[in-house]
């Protein structure tokens, strides 16, 4: 009888121990699911093309002139990968030429992408540029010549120019596909890091469209979010004295257009955030036609707090307004400034970058691969397009 | 026996109260020293803690921007409700009665867990009035912990009781229901329940069947069903425990530096090393056992305080408990009730037989109406709002923050935020608070050390989140004072004993507001 009642009381804490611990991990399971709410990929990230085509605001021969200056010489080993990758977005993977110091741009795509062509370059000093990360494949960032420099940079980089997720990405450890840097990418994003820019750029281009995700903090990520914490810095903030925030909001905008990322509220704004960008660009537009670093002016907290480039103020003009006319090609009709305004600063950063010696150019490369991109958008298409396979002067 | 006419007439007079309440001179004592305590803990300020956030009703997101997008787990609902009401019913004054009350209950709740084990007032009293003091001298402070202890001096006290009735789980279920809406703290509820169980199924071995002194591992594993069950009963089920305790005590917590390992040196560190010794001397000259489940609990969170030492709060309750059995054993029976209570039967009592429950009714009724919370039953005058509040909060600066709303992002120490958010009702954008912590991104609490710690990295930080105010403490957060004042993008426009309060030097340029300082 005794032992009846044991074994009854053992078979009503049972179930109820049981009931309880499948209650707890219904809840935790569900829990997770929700945390887990990871955005689909697409493969075939969209091309957002420039809007515009005049003559005015560079001719073709001056086109071609400023391409065959920045054709990228960058044969020579261990190059700066900082350079092939911006190269490689300037000129995109179709790009070749006849000039044997040139790289064409499937060798800088392979070079990027695949560890063994990595290695025929950067000797074994150089830790690779792809890794096997927790989340996926990551790229090494500001680690010396041979990694890129600025996170994300590379993943929005290949976004940019069309390259789709299943190419194939060859690391130490085996072959995986651009899926997985962007995977990497995902997880490892928070709305608070210290670049973001570039994360923005490329999940707008590879993510199927999505009201949002958990990041691995619990934070709810979604583009009006992301674009609100580009918009939350002052102007000059961020690399390129601000103007790669500026370019994503556009990015965002451009691809919104086709493919909802954005509320109503939160479109209306980064309109109006970007017209008073253009606004402030128009006031501190140099006579010349260039700006300075400090191109926003005052904000409401102040005047911008700007250090000089160690390369100097004309490295500096170039790049702020190389990059203003960028984001300015690429952005729809009611953030344009005066076309004025862009042929100005079009015909000194012409004229500029036909002054500079071989040796400027080599140290400005990066942000000249923006400047040349952006010259060739304002005649409607991409550098690539421009050159013939026999392209030369 | 049949009863005379005569006798059924004449009614007898009986007592209304029954001889358990013929209170003898220990139970005096022990009023006395209840009133004493009582006094002290009315007169305890509140102190800077999430109190401030949970008394205001303004939404977490719009106070505290850097959490928009976290999830908002509310493992306070219940002190959030109860506090809201109560400020706007009785302003700070009536929240920190609320808070004395609180604390006071707890105290009884120990003397009882106390009492309990050998029926001794005297000794449990003192006891409870060394914890008392402790708590008194090391914080005094009230903060929403106050909660927290309340439900855990509840749950010790339960566990006390003797008899293995359905009240134990129903009241440990209840507990812990409670404990989950009103506080974070609720895991170490559960870790007692647990504890409680491994201790009984350890003691059981070692003992016969026959001993029936401790609750029997069934019995401790209905009480540890009965508490699941009541922690369940929050709107986030299990995910209240992965927010409330792992995300927030052991992710957010140590980010930023609010685990604050035991240092033997220190003040603590001599009361916890002497706590230690005391037990451990107790241990040898007594023939006393240990509650196995207070002595499991015990040990878990004495590793734990030497870890942090915010976990002290927990821990001495627990040993005041803990050690009862023993210090029995020791002090000698001079206070025992059985000893000295009148050995008489109800119809035997008289008037006089009661007079020390008079006595010590009148005595807790003197504490009550010397004590501030006596105000809102008997009138008087209200103290000055300075007494009410500890002077360890931002006074002067959530003033002059007031008078001087500024605009954009504000950088302050996480424990003033709740302060700052109370007083300046929510229309400002503060950084983050002790009660938005669960829901900030545990980043943010990176770059927010990254801020304090020396070097220039305050300067990316401050850049990142566009700070335009930082309001920083004058003692604890010196080297950024240090490099505020050395930077020439920062003014300083305020300065008391407290805090110092910088404004971007392009911000004092526009507006140019005087210099002033606390004095004015």
């Amino acid at each position: 009888m005794n032992n009846q009642r044991q074994t009854t009381k053992l078979l009503i804490h049972s179930i109820l121990i049981l009931a309880l611990a499948v209650w707890a991990f219904v809840g935790l399971k569900a829990e997770l699911a929700k945390r887990n709410d990871w955005p689909e990929f697409r493969n075939e990230p969209p091309i957002v093309r420039p809007l515009y085509d005049d003559a005015n605001v560079i001719s073709d021969a001056d086109l071609d002139k400023v391409l065959w200056k920045l054709r990228p010489q960058l044969r020579s080993p261990q190059e700066k990968i900082n350079h092939i990758d911006h190269a490689l977005r300037m000129w995109s993977p179709s790009a070749s030429f006849s000039d044997p110091n040139c790289i064409s741009g499937l060798e800088m795509l392979e070079l990027m992408l695949d560890n063994r062509k990595f290695r025929t370059s950067y000797t074994d000093q150089f830790k690779p540029l792809m890794y096997a990360g927790e989340y996926g494949v990551k790229v090494r960032v500001q680690e010396g010549a041979g990694s890129s420099s600025h996170v994300d940079h590379t993943i929005a980089g290949l976004s940019e120019i069309g390259v789709p997720l299943d190419y194939p990405v060859v690391t130490e450890t085996g072959e995986t596909t651009v899926a997985a840097i962007l995977e990497a990418s995902l997880k490892n994003f928070r709305i608070n890091q210290f670049e973001y820019e570039w994360s923005i750029l490329a999940f707008a281009h590879y993510l199927q469209p999505t009201g949002g995700w958990h990041s691995r903090e619990g934070e709810w990520i979604t583009f009006d979010r992301m674009a609100e914490r580009i918009m939350r810095q002052r102007l000059v903030e961020g690399v390129c004295r601000g103007n790669h925030r500026l370019h994503s909001l556009t990015m965002l905008l451009r691809i919104d257009e086709n493919q909802p990322l954005l509320s109503t509220e939160m479109r209306s704004q980064i309109i109006a955030h970007l017209q008073n960008v253009t606004e402030r660009l128009i006031q501190t537009q140099q006579e010349d036609g260039h700006w300075d670093p400090e191109w926003p002016g005052d904000e409401w907290d102040g005047p911008q707090n700007v250090e000089g480039l160690p390369l100097g103020i004309k490295a500096d003009r170039i790049l702020v307004t190389g990059h203003t006319l960028e984001w300015w090609a690429l952005a729809p009709e009611e953030l344009q400034p005066p076309r004025e305004v862009v042929v100005t600063a079009a015909q000194w950063l012409t004229q500029t970058i036909d002054e500079l010696s071989p040796g400027e150019v080599k140290s400005y490369y990066t942000f000249l691969t923006h400047a040349g991109r952006a010259l060739a958008m304002w005649r409607g298409q991409f550098p690539h397009e421009v050159i013939t396979p026999e392209f030369e002067l | 026996m049949t009863p005379t006419p005569n006798e059924e007439s004449t009614p007898v007079l009986q007592p209304l109260l029954s001889e358990k309440w013929v209170w003898s001179m220990t139970d005096l004592l022990s009023a006395i020293l209840f009133g004493l305590l009582f006094v002290a803990i009315s007169y305890v300020p509140l102190a800077v803690s999430p109190i401030w956030s949970l008394a205001t009703d303004v939404t977490q997101a719009s106070a505290f921007p850097l959490t928009a997008g976290m999830p908002e787990t509310q493992p306070s609902l219940l002190t959030e409700a109860v506090f809201v009401k109560v400020r706007s019913w009785g302003g700070i004054r009536a929240l920190s009665d609320l808070c004395s009350l609180v604390l006071i209950v707890s105290c009884g709740a120990i003397f009882l867990a106390a009492k309990s084990d050998h029926q001794r007032p005297m000794l449990a009293m003192m006891s409870t009035l060394v914890f008392g003091s402790l708590v008194w001298v090391m914080a005094s402070i009230l903060q929403p912990a106050v909660i927290g202890v309340l439900c855990w001096s509840l749950l010790i006290w339960v566990n006390t009781w003797k008899k293995s009735t359905w009240s134990q789980p129903i009241a440990v279920a209840v507990i812990m229901m409670v404990w989950v809406n009103s506080h974070p703290s609720f895991s170490i509820g559960l870790l007692l329940l647990l504890s409680q169980l491994i201790g009984t199924v350890i003691a059981g071995i070692n003992k016969s069947k026959q001993d029936h002194s401790y609750h029997s591992w069934w019995h401790s594993v209905i009480l540890l069903e009965a508490g699941f069950l009541g922690f369940l009963i929050n709107p986030d089920l299990m995910n209240r425990f992965w927010d409330g305790t792992m995300l927030s005590v052991i992710v957010q917590r140590p980010l930023i530096l609010l685990w604050q390992p035991l240092v033997m040196s220190s003040s603590l560190g001599i009361i916890m090393g002497s706590s230690w010794l005391f037990v451990f001397g107790l241990s040898r000259i007594s023939n006393a056992k240990f509650h196995p489940g207070f002595l499991t609990t015990w040990l878990i969170l004495s590793v734990g305080v030497c870890v942090t030492q915010d976990l002290l709060i927990w821990y001495l309750p627990l040993t005041i408990v803990l050690i009862q059995p023993l210090l029995a054993d020791v002090i000698p029976k001079w206070d025992s009730q059985a000893g000295s209570k009148p050995l008489k039967t109800a119809e035997e009592l008289t008037a006089s037989d009661f007079r020390y429950t008079w006595i010590s009714l009148l005595i807790i009724w003197l504490a009550f109406v010397f004590s501030p919370v006596s105000r809102h039953v008997i009138g008087g005058k209200p103290r000055p709002i300075e007494q009410v509040i500890s002077q360890s909060l931002p006074l002067g600066v959530a003033k002059h923050l007031r008078k001087s709303p500024p605009p954009g992002q504000i950088f302050h120490s996480v424990e003033w935020g709740d302060w700052l958010n109370y007083s300046m009702t929510g229309k400002h954008r503060l950084f983050v608070s002790q009660h938005s912590l669960p829901s900030t991104p545990p980043l943010v609490m990176i770059d927010y050390r990254e801020a304090l710690a020396r070097g220039d990295a305050w300067e990316t930080v401050f850049d990142r989140y566009r700070f335009s105010t930082a309001v920083l403490s004058v003692e604890n957060q010196a080297d950024l004072v240090k490099a505020l004042r050395e930077s020439e993008n920062w003014t300083e426009t305020f300065e008391d004993e407290q805090g110092i309060v910088f404004h971007l030097s392009s911000l004092v340029k526009k507006s140019e507001p005087t210099q002033e300082s606390s004095d004015e």
